[in-house]
Formats: C-alpha cells, sequence, structure tokens
C-alpha cells in the first residue's frame, strides 16, 4: 500500500489531498506573481526617473561649468565628457542656439530635436533602443543630452529572469511536495477504503492499522475501528443468537418429529389417525422449511457465503435448472425454453455455485406456480460488454409493476396467490443472492408475463473491484 | 456393525439408539463431547454419529481430535443449526455425511448405509447390473433384458446412482444432492418426476418392477 514511486494515478488527482495541495501552490504562485509585477514596475519606474535625472543633471553640470570657466572651459569639458561616454547610448551635443555644432557627439538634426523620448534612429543611432533626450538651451548655447533607456531594460530583463527561475523552482517544489504530501495522506485513505470495502464484504475482522498516529485521519481510524469492534461483537451476537435459536427450536421440533413417528407405528390399523399423524408429519416439514428459508436469508444477508465464491458460467447453471425443471414443468402441463449462450466461457460470474442453483430454481418455481397451465417459461443467459445476466421469464398472467418492490419482500404475497403453495420467501431469497453477487436484480413486464434479469459483473472485472 | 453414537439430547439418543439395535446394530451412546471423544479413540468401530452442538467440547472438535488422531472411520455428522455453511464446515473438517435435523431414522439409516459402503463405490467399474438391467459405463447404454433403453442424461445419472447403491434405500435430499447438485429443498416435485418418468422407461414395459418407493423414506433398485 505504501508505494513511494511517483505515480500520477488518477486516484492521485481525484484526491482531496492532492487538489488541496494544487489549489494552495496555484495560489501562492498567483500571489507571488502579482507581487512581482507590482515591484518590478516600481524598479523600471526608479530607473527610468534615475535616466532623466543623470541627463538633467549633467546639463546643470555643464551651465555650471560654463558659468565657472566660460566658452573655452564648457566645449572642452563637453568633448571630454564625449570621449568618457560611451556612444552606443549615452551622448551629449553641445551647439549654438541657432544649430551651428561646437562639440560632443554628432547629431543629425539637433535643433529640431525636443526634450522627451525619442528613439535611437531619430538621433542618428543605428539601433533602436528609446532614449530620454533632454534640449537645454542657456546663454545663446543649446545642449542636448541623451541617454537611452537600454541599462532599465537590461535591468529589468536580470530580474524578470532572475523571477522567472524563481517561480519555475517554486512551482516544480511546491508540486512535489503537494504530490509527496498527498501521497502519504492518499495511502492512508486508500488503506481505511481498503478495510472498509472488506467489511463490506462480510470479513469483519479487519481493521485500520493507526500506528499510534494523533492526527485527524489517526483519530478518525480510531473511532472507525472502535465502531467496528462494536459491529463485530453485535454480528456475532446475532449469529450465536440464531445458532442458538437453531438450535433449541430444532431440537424440540426434531423430537416432535420421532414422538409422531412412534405414534404412526401404534396407530397403524387406524386409517383416520394414521391420516391425520401423516397430516401433522407434513407440517412439520412445512414449518422446517420456512425457518430454513429465514435461516438461509439471514445468513447469506450477513455476507458469511463470500468465502465460497468462485468463478462459475452462468450458462452451466441455466443448463442444469433447465434439465432438472424440464420434465417438471411439462408435467405442470407448461413448457421449458432454454436460450443459453453458446460460449459458457463467456457468461463466468465470480459466485456461489449452490446459491446461485437456488437462485434460479426458485425464479423457474415461482414461474411453475404463478404462469399457469399452458404457460412457457423461458430461461436465458447472455453476455454483453460489462454485464453476464441470467432472465427466467413467463408469457402468464405476470404481476402489476407497482408490486414488483413488495414481492421481493419477506412472507410478501399477492392476494390471488394465497391459496397456492409457497412460504412467500422464495423471492426474498432471490433477492438476497443477488445483493450477496452485487448483481442488479430487476423485475419487468414480459407483455405478457413476468420476466426476472440478474445482471452479474463478469468474472474479471468483479475481481478487479475486489468487491 | 458396532456404532458410536454422540448426541446430547436424551429423546433424539434413545430414538437413534433403540432404532439401530433394532436394526441389528451394536451401539455405544455418549452424551458429551468428550466421553465420545475417548470411546472413539479406544474402541474400533464401524462408524460414528456425531451431534454438531455438544455440551462442553462440541461436536466439530470432536471430529477434528478423531481426524487429526488418524482415525478414519465414517463419520455422519448431526447438525441441528442447519445453516448454510454448516454443511461445507462438517464435510471440510472429515465428516463423510451430514443430517440436518430434524430428521427421520430411515433417513439416518439410509444415509449410514451409504457411508458405510462408500469405498465400494470408488472402485472403476464399466458394467453395472441389477437383475436383468444393465448398464454399459463406457458405452453410456442401458438395456433391460436385451431392450435398448434410450436415457436422457440425467435419468442416466439417477439410474446410475441407483444401481452403484443396489438394494440400498436413497432419500429424495441424498438424491437431489448427488444426482442435481442441489444443496438445497426445490419445492417442486424434481425427484418425483424424474422417477416416475425413469419408472416408464424401465419398469412398465416390463413384467417386474426394479425401482421401489419406500414410503417416507426414498427409494431402492432391487432385483
Amino acid at each position: 500500500m505504501l508505494d513511494t514511486r511517483f505515480v500520477l494515478s488518477r486516484d492521485l488527482l481525484r484526491s482531496t489531498y492532492f487538489r488541496f495541495a494544487f489549489i494552495l501552490t496555484s495560489l501562492f504562485v498567483a500571489a507571488y506573481f502579482v507581487a512581482g509585477w507590482i515591484a518590478l514596475g516600481a524598479i523600471g519606474d526608479d530607473l527610468d526617473d534615475r535616466v532623466e535625472q543623470a541627463a538633467i543633471l549633467r546639463s546643470l553640470e555643464m551651465i555650471e561649468m560654463f558659468e565657472a570657466g566660460g566658452r573655452e572651459a564648457l566645449i572642452i569639458e563637453v568633448n571630454a565628457r564625449a570621449l568618457a561616454l560611451d556612444p552606443e547610448d549615452d551622448l551629449i551635443w553641445l551647439g549654438t542656439s541657432d544649430g551651428a555644432f561646437l562639440a560632443g557627439h554628432l547629431i543629425p538634426n539637433a535643433v529640431g530635436l525636443e526634450t522627451g523620448d525619442v528613439s535611437g534612429t531619430s538621433l542618428g543611432q543605428d539601433d533602436d533602443d528609446t532614449y530620454f533626450l533632454l534640449n537645454k538651451p542657456f546663454d545663446g548655447f543649446r545642449l542636448i543630452s541623451a541617454r537611452s533607456y537600454e541599462e532599465t531594460d537590461d535591468i529589468s530583463a536580470v530580474v524578470l529572469s532572475a523571477f522567472g527561475g524563481a517561480t519555475a523552482l517554486l512551482v516544480i517544489i511546491s508540486g512535489l511536495a503537494a504530490i509527496i504530501l498527498s501521497r502519504s495522506g492518499q495511502s492512508r485513505i486508500d488503506h481505511i477504503t481498503d478495510v472498509l470495502r472488506k467489511i463490506g464484504g462480510g470479513e469483519l475482522g479487519h481493521r485500520i492499522e493507526t500506528n499510534d498516529r494523533r492526527d485527524d485521519l489517526g483519530r478518525l481510524s480510531t473511532r472507525i475501528n472502535e465502531a467496528l469492534d462494536q459491529l463485530e461483537s453485535t454480528v456475532g451476537g446475532i449469529k450465536q443468537v440464531s445458532a442458538d435459536i437453531a438450535h433449541d427450536l430444532r431440537t424440540p421440533i426434531n423430537r416432535l418429529g420421532i414422538r409422531l413417528e412412534r405414534l404412526q407405528d401404534r396407530a397403524s390399523g387406524s386409517p383416520v389417525l394414521e391420516k391425520e399423524l401423516e397430516e401433522a408429519t407434513g407440517e412439520i416439514e412445512k414449518i422446517t422449511t420456512t425457518f430454513d428459508a429465514l435461516l438461509r436469508i439471514s445468513q447469506i444477508e450477513a455476507g458469511a457465503r463470500k468465502a465460497k465464491f468462485g468463478a462459475v458460467p452462468l450458462a452451466d447453471i441455466a443448463g442444469n435448472l433447465s434439465e432438472a425443471y424440464e420434465a417438471v414443468v411439462e408435467d405442470a402441463g407448461q413448457k421449458l425454453v432454454s436460450a443459453v449462450a453458446k460460449e459458457a466461457c463467456n457468461t463466468l460470474v465470480h459466485g456461489d455455485r449452490d446459491l446461485l442453483l437456488q437462485l434460479g430454481a426458485n425464479l423457474i418455481e415461482n414461474a411453475i406456480r404463478h404462469a399457469g397451465a399452458g404457460a412457457e417459461i423461458w430461461i436465458e443467459t447472455g453476455a454483453s460488454p460489462g454485464t453476464v445476466w441470467l432472465a427466467v421469464s413467463d408469457n402468464g398472467p405476470g404481476i402489476p409493476p407497482a408490486e414488483y418492490d413488495n414481492v421481493l419482500g419477506r412472507f410478501y404475497r399477492l392476494d390471488k396467490s394465497r391459496q397456492s403453495p409457497g412460504s412467500g420467501l422464495g423471492l426474498a431469497l432471490v433477492k438476497a443472492i443477488s445483493e450477496l453477487h452485487r448483481a442488479r436484480l430487476s423485475l419487468s413486464d414480459a407483455k405478457p408475463g413476468l420476466a426476472v434479469r440478474i445482471e452479474f459483473k463478469p468474472f474479471t472485472q468483479a475481481l478487479n473491484s475486489n468487491d | 456393525m458396532k456404532i458410536l453414537l454422540v448426541e446430547d439430547d436424551a429423546v433424539t439418543r434413545d430414538y437413534v439408539e433403540s432404532g439401530l439395535i433394532g436394526a441389528g446394530h451394536l451401539v455405544d451412546a455418549a452424551e458429551e463431547g468428550v466421553d465420545g471423544l475417548t470411546l472413539a479413540s479406544r474402541g474400533t468401530y464401524d462408524a460414528i454419529i456425531l451431534d454438531r452442538m455438544l455440551p462442553g467440547m462440541d461436536g466439530l472438535a470432536v471430529l477434528k481430535a478423531v481426524r487429526a488422531a488418524g482415525n478414519t472411520t465414517p463419520v455422519l455428522f448431526l447438525t441441528a443449526i442447519g445453516g448454510v455453511d454448516d454443511r461445507v464446515e462438517g464435510l471440510e473438517a472429515g465428516a463423510d455425511d451430514y443430517l440436518v435435523k430434524p430428521f427421520a431414522f430411515s433417513e439416518l439409516a439410509a444415509r449410514l448405509t451409504a457411508i458405510l459402503r462408500r469405498p465400494a463405490m470408488m472402485s472403476e467399474q464399466t458394467k453395472l447390473c441389477v437383475g436383468d438391467l444393465e448398464m454399459d459405463l463406457v458405452r453410456r447404454t442401458v438395456t433391460r433384458a436385451g431392450i435398448q433403453i434410450d436415457l436422457l442424461p440425467k435419468e442416466f445419472a439417477l439410474l446410475e446412482y441407483f444401481m452403484r447403491s443396489e438394494g440400498r434405500v436413497l432419500s429424495k435430499t441424498m438424491l437431489l444432492e448427488h444426482v442435481w447438485d442441489f444443496n438445497f429443498d426445490p419445492r417442486t416435485s424434481v425427484v418425483e418426476t424424474h422417477i416416475s418418468r425413469l419408472r416408464a422407461k424401465i419398469d412398465k414395459p416390463f413384467e417386474t418392477d426394479l425401482l421401489h418407493t419406500i414410503k417416507n423414506v426414498g427409494y431402492t433398485l432391487r432385483a
């Protein structure tokens, strides 16, 4: 169960733990992104301001130089600056107010340039970076200072890539954390599911391993285990009680039978008495039959029969039943038609052979009793993708659809069938057996008549679902 | 035959004991599981009739102890529980047959005879004969007085069981279990119907009947 491989199974993706981790990670990454975007904007704005300020500062320094040293000093300083600056992204130009070039870098059409953002090409540069340009006229001079924003863009790019890398790392780490955490949580949930599934299958002895963990799942597991202890002792009690009842009732019934048999020996010669005693013996048989059926239903419902499950071809069951009942049906003035799937291996189900035989027998006997003389009774099996089915139907009077649920209950009998023999437990047993096999039992109108169909999961599928 | 009977209910014990004695058997009776086990390990019995529910050590435990000691005496298990799994549980523990209470002595006697003779049934035979009735197990044909009789597969299986148990009474439940694999009691006349069809084929056309009904017990085939 504790599989540490990183397998992104569908169950894992569907798990509450994984979803929780996934949502948390997504929210975290989104918040990180918004914060980063705001920070990047602020850094960019700040860097842009610095570019503008640097250009303004340089103009002011040149003006100061002129005021201190006059025209010659200004020209020398501008040329010196022009040499020191990188002409790729930092330009300085000095001219007269009518546009004649005096010093610095060569800028075509320098006079026509306005203060503000300009493109590199308009400055005669061979790149298309954006530049901040300051056109400052003073004392018959014109000083142009242009500085590229490239540095800002470079820094932004560095920040952005660092940020992107960090985000990717964050997503990977938190994603892995999500998988690891959800896997460990999921494996515990899987263990709980597995145990509960076995309990559902009637194996009441299983318990969840808690390993003394006191977290929420640990506490939940402890509570479930306590509930299971209670359930097991209750079911055990019921089983003991029904075994006791069975014993305590059968023993006196047995004695009664013995006494009646002795009386029968003594009564020989008195036909009236003999007949009475014979009828009394018949009543004992009826009591035990009903008693057995009830006991059987309750044991099947408790899931006690699961251990006897194996591969059973439904076609075999239907074949056995039609062999056993063909003559019986014929004697009842009816006809048994068997339409059994040709390839028996296609009708394999996971089940209890004895119980499946009894299920089919009960359905056929029900049809014999209620379909009336001259009726046809069909027993069919077949397979379609995902199901293997057994159906028994007749063309008798059928039963009203409103009664379908009722007739599956215990001791329920339609008014008109009160007169015919039967315990009223036949269909209840069919229902209990179907449920034990997790098969779908459906009644429908065969127009005319009753059709009872039981759909099973195919053998391999039933095994894989581990139910 | 010497038979050990372990049963706690006095009425049932006396009934079975007197029935067995009446049939000419020697009977040792025990009331409790421990006594039964002691007797079973001391004496040599031809068969043991063992009740499932006994005070102290229960029947299943006695049966397991008997088998664990290497004792292969045929055991007929009596159970008052009659639940769906009790039969299998008993057979798995090593019982040769089981009987659910309430039962008639005749049914018990029929089953007892069957388990006492069980080994004979295992022998490989190719031909079975009862009077002038012959069954060829290889060719799967049946003749009576030389006349071929056509049987359906289940009729053949039913007749085979009767012929292998010649002279013994077979109860309705035994036939259902053996021939149809039905470990439950169908409420219709599966057995009766097949018996009457079989009779129509093997008895009716001939002068003497071979298949007899034993009232309240079952059927027997004898010449």
